[in-house]
């Protein structure tokens, strides 16, 4: 892939996190949600789960910032490792991480 | 010429044969106006004669005495001593280069880094006329203005020297190499935006820098490579999306008319060996 694709991608998520993550405190405090303790009580939570814009948001939110994540970890090795061989291997192992973990993530709202 | 006042120059000094540095002290006089590059040569006539460093102008035209004094980048012939408002004086070699001797720095890879970018003007309709100009490419005031702060620099490396990106990663491309890589961009006559794009688009080439800006600020020509690496980017942004079509580059002008006895102005002979047939195979490459 282009680096360039890479760094737009990049971007992209950069600011849809920041819209996620506003949209996600005020969905927890008084702002828009119930406030900040019976966001975070047992019943908000399990009601949350089996909701499907909750799901939505939190997988969106989950690939986001993994996503972003992961590609500045990426940026940030290759500045250190300048052979083109390792960083072929780095990104393939970064890549499967990322995915191990994304599936992870997404368990409780796959099951 | 009468002097002001004595001020200590601490030089830190390669030493190749040991493998380290030695900082010597020299005690200088110093007359109004006089610039480091003076007080260097006063050591060399009158202290040390085998302190080495270099200089070729003494105008802050040639960009071959960079070094970096009191911690920042900057040419000794472009900096007075009494400006610097201090007594003691240190003075190194330019950081990310290979070190030769003293102050010297071997100015290789930025060159070559340089080189990669392609610098010079790459037009699609090259033939004889380009090979053996005799006429002018069109260009407005408006189109000089586009690149015209990117075409002072005087390739003196003292943006390399400031860049952190380059501290850590030998395979950037550097400040003035993506700087100059915009120029050409930027420069209507210019047909090889693609070519160029392709070299930069790379986490060695544009998406490395850090916007930290350390390479305009050490800049002794006001050229400003944080802003041409960030327009780099968007025109490699505006590729991507498809807003950057074909490049045309302006058309040539008529000849002038013949004057009496007149006489056409060669352009230089190639230097290098063999650069004209690879520029001709690079053309080709892509145009064909
Ligand atoms: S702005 Fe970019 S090129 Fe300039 S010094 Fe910082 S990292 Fe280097
Ligand atoms: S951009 Fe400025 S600092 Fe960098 S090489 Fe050119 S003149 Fe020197
Ligand atoms: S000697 Fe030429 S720029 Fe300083």
């Amino acid at each position: 892939m282009k680096e360039s694709y890479i760094r737009f991608i990049q971007y992209v998520l950069g600011a849809a996190i920041v819209i996620l993550i506003l949209l996600h405190l005020s969905l927890f405090t008084s702002f828009i949600g119930p406030g900040y303790e019976e966001g975070l009580s047992w019943e908000t939570v399990s009601q949350r789960m089996a909701s499907p814009f909750y799901d939505m948001l939190y997988t969106l939110l989950l690939f986001a910032l993994l996503t972003h994540g992961f590609i500045g970890i990426r940026n940030i090795i290759f500045e250190y490792v300048t052979n083109q061989r390792t960083r072929v291997i780095i990104s393939w192992t970064i890549w499967i991480v990322y995915i191990i973990l994304l599936i992870y993530g997404m368990l409780p709202i796959i099951s | 010429m009468e002097t002001v006042k004595k001020v200590t120059f601490r030089i830190k000094r390669w030493i190749p044969e040991e493998g380290k540095f030695r900082i010597d002290a020299f005690e200088i006089p110093v007359f109004r106006g006089m610039t480091v590059l003076e007080g260097l040569i006063y050591i060399k006539e009158n202290l040390d004669s085998s302190l080495a460093f270099r200089r070729s102008c003494r105008m802050a035209t040639c960009g071959i005495c960079g070094i970096i004094i009191n911690g920042k980048p900057m040419l000794a012939c472009a900096t007075q001593i009494l400006h610097l408002n201090s007594d003691t004086i240190t003075l190194e070699p330019l950081k990310n280069l290979p070190l030769v001797k003293d102050l010297v720095v071997d100015h290789t890879p930025f060159f070559e880094k340089q080189r990669l970018i392609k610098p010079y003007i790459i037009r699609q309709d090259e033939g004889e006329e380009y090979w053996n100009p005799t006429r002018e490419y069109k260009q407005t005031p408006e189109e000089v203005e586009e690149y015209l702060q990117f075409s002072y620099c005087l390739t003196c490396a003292l943006c390399y020297a400031a860049c952190p990106t380059s501290g850590t990663n030998k395979n950037y491309l550097g400040p003035q190499a993506l700087m100059n890589a915009y120029r050409f961009i930027a420069d209507s006559r210019d047909e090889g935006v693609f070519i160029r794009l392709d070299i930069v688009d790379s986490p060695d080439g544009c998406w490395g820098c850090h916007l930290a800006g350390s390479c305009s600020d050490a800049c002794p020509k006001g050229v400003d490579p944080a802003l041409a690496i960030q327009l780099l980017r968007k025109k490699v942004i505006e590729r991507d999306l498809g807003y950057l079509k074909t490049v045309k580059g302006t058309s040539l002008v008529s000849p002038l008319p013949h004057i009496e006895g007149a006489k056409r102005v060669e352009p230089p002979k190639f230097t290098i060996r063999g650069a004209k047939k690879k520029a001709q195979e690079i053309l080709e490459k892509y145009f064909k």
